[in-house]
């Protein structure tokens, strides 16, 4: 469980540009959930997840993982990133080793693991992501698909065995069945490594799609934090924060403005296509 | 290119005042340290004069909603902030061409529908052409004429309402149905009379208030 209370921080403090990025941050997240995190440019998104891992410590509130304090002085913060690990946006960006294999192999050799339990490692975290350990591990990750260099990155973090995972704009620039696949295989590995699931993702319908809670963030504060389905019945305060509502929701709450008498707490295209239809069953 | 030839190694800066470019990654392409700098890069390559640079700036900062950072360093904004800092800086060179290569990719909902109204209003109002590369096909909905790449060939154009009767062909390519369409598939596929291409919300959305008024007594 992770445990927020208080936080808030500055950016360059003390200097003509500080800019405020989280003002008084408290969230509780039990282990196992399905969290989407959601706000406008610039809300404190990214930030916010970098003191869960300890890659930003906070100017001022605590955070602790599993009830230990991970910024108190004796804090083990590698293992802190190894517990809570975090996908970065454009991921594959970061891949630099000769061969996928080596490159996945990166983090668990950090940890100091015994060879063949990295070798074990590597070939199951590239299984979990479905690229095959034997055809994939000697590749060079420069020759792949932007898709599978974004799955490579995944199975490097994976390796880590973390019971956290935070993907900042995980599927921003992958083609729509590539976002599609990877958001399957982040709801497979949810169910199978029962870990927590962090989502950043601008994209209100794939948020609807992976994720069984939403928080909102604005101008670095939790403005809204609720269930999935009732986050996005409030549709008009989530477009007054610049955020709007997935596009089958958005078409049922425009029929009811119009006096069609439909629910508007749904927003799967299943949903949407069967309570218009039981409105409007065609004779 | 505006009849310059884009192999005509001269012609090369006045292609590339016709043609701008927003690029996918904001980092790449920020060059100054300050942000009204950034904008107004491109202008003075230009050799304009001082004022007409500051009107230029004021006015792409102005579209984009970036003003009151105008002083702010490009580096430390956020993703999408800086994404709006590049479209600034491309407008400011007033181009005839805007190419826009996965630039809403980190803009949130409005940031996104900000920039695509705005592309939109300068292609009506300055009948400036856009090229929009996407992967949001709910963006591609809203083009008048949508070109399909695979493997370096054209394989698929047309307007959306014909491209987007093709959903084999689609998957095929790794695309998909943008919602919308999706859910017009769907509610025909159940008997619902739907007629026409509704590709927006708006669309579907009149074209459902239509089928429920004629339906009633
Ligand atoms: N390294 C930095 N130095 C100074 N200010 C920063 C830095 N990184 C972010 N900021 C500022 O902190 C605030 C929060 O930024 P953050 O990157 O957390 O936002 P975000 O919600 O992730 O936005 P986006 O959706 O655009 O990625 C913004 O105002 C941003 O300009
Ligand atoms: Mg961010």
């Amino acid at each position: 469980m992770i445990e927020v209370r208080d936080v808030h921080h500055v950016y360059l403090r003390d200097s003509p540009l500080a800019a405020v990025a989280l003002r008084g941050i408290s969230l509780t997240i039990p282990d196992g959930e399905r969290i989407g995190l959601i706000g406008p440019t610039g809300s404190g998104k990214s930030t916010l997840v970098q003191t869960l891992n300890a890659l930003i410590r906070p100017t001022s509130g605590t955070v602790s993982v599993d009830g230990e304090d991970i910024f108190a002085p004796k804090a083990d913060r590698r293992r802190v990133r190894q517990k809570v690990a975090l996908l970065f946006q454009y991921a594959e960006q970061q891949l630099f080793e000769e061969t996928v294999a080596k490159d996945v192999a990166f983090g668990p050799r950090n940890l100091g693991l015994p060879e063949d339990e990295i070798a074990t490692r590597v070939h199951e975290a590239l299984q979990s992501v479905g690229l095959d350990p034997d055809r994939f591990g000697p590749r060079s990750p420069f020759t792949l698909s932007g898709g599978e260099m974004r799955r490579v990155a995944l199975a490097g973090v994976l390796a880590m065995s973390p019971k956290v995972l935070i993907l900042d704009e995980p599927t921003a620039g992958l083609d729509p069945q590539g976002k599609a696949e990877f958001l399957q295989l982040i709801l497979r590995l949810h169910a199978q490594r029962q870990l927590t699931v962090i989502l950043i993702n601008h994209s209100m319908d794939e948020i609807a799609q992976t994720t069984e809670r939403v928080i909102v963030l604005d101008a670095g504060r939790v403005v809204m934090d609720g269930p999935t389905r009732q986050i996005f019945a409030r549709a008009e305060e989530l477009e007054h924060l610049h955020l709007g509502i997935p596009q089958t929701a958005q078409i049922l709450h425009r029929l009811r403005a119009r006096g069609l008498p439909v629910r508007t707490d749904l927003f799967t295209l299943e949903e949407a296509r069967a309570e218009v239809l039981r409105v409007l069953r065609p004779a | 290119m505006d009849g310059l030839d884009t192999r005509d190694q001269p012609a090369v800066w006045q292609v590339r005042q016709r043609v701008g470019m927003v690029f996918q990654n904001p980092d790449n392409q920020l060059v100054a340290t300050v942000v009204e700098e950034d904008v107004a890069f491109g202008p003075e390559n230009l050799g304009l004069p001082p004022a007409e640079i500051r009107r230029r700036v004021e006015e792409a900062l102005r579209v984009v909603e970036m003003g009151e950072y105008r002083h702010h360093a490009p580096h430390l904004l956020s993703g999408g902030q800086k994404q709006r800092v590049a479209i600034a800086g491309i407008l400011a060179m007033r181009p005839m061409c805007l190419i826009l290569d996965e630039a809403t990719a980190m803009l949130d909902p409005q940031g996104r529908a900000e920039v695509l109204q705005t592309v939109a209003r300068l292609n009506r109002e300055e009948d400036i052409t856009i090229v929009h590369i996407t992967h949001a096909m709910e963006e591609a909905a809203l083009a008048r004429r949508i070109i399909a790449l695979a493997a370096g060939r054209i394989v698929l154009e047309g307007p959306p309402a014909e491209v987007f009767e093709q959903p084999e062909a689609l998957r095929r390519l790794r695309l998909a149905l943008p919602p919308v369409a999706a859910l017009v598939r769907g509610l025909r596929a159940a008997g619902l009379p739907l007629r026409g291409h509704p590709l927006t919300v708006d669309q579907l959305v009149d074209a459902l208030t239509g089928l429920a008024a004629a339906r009633r007594p």
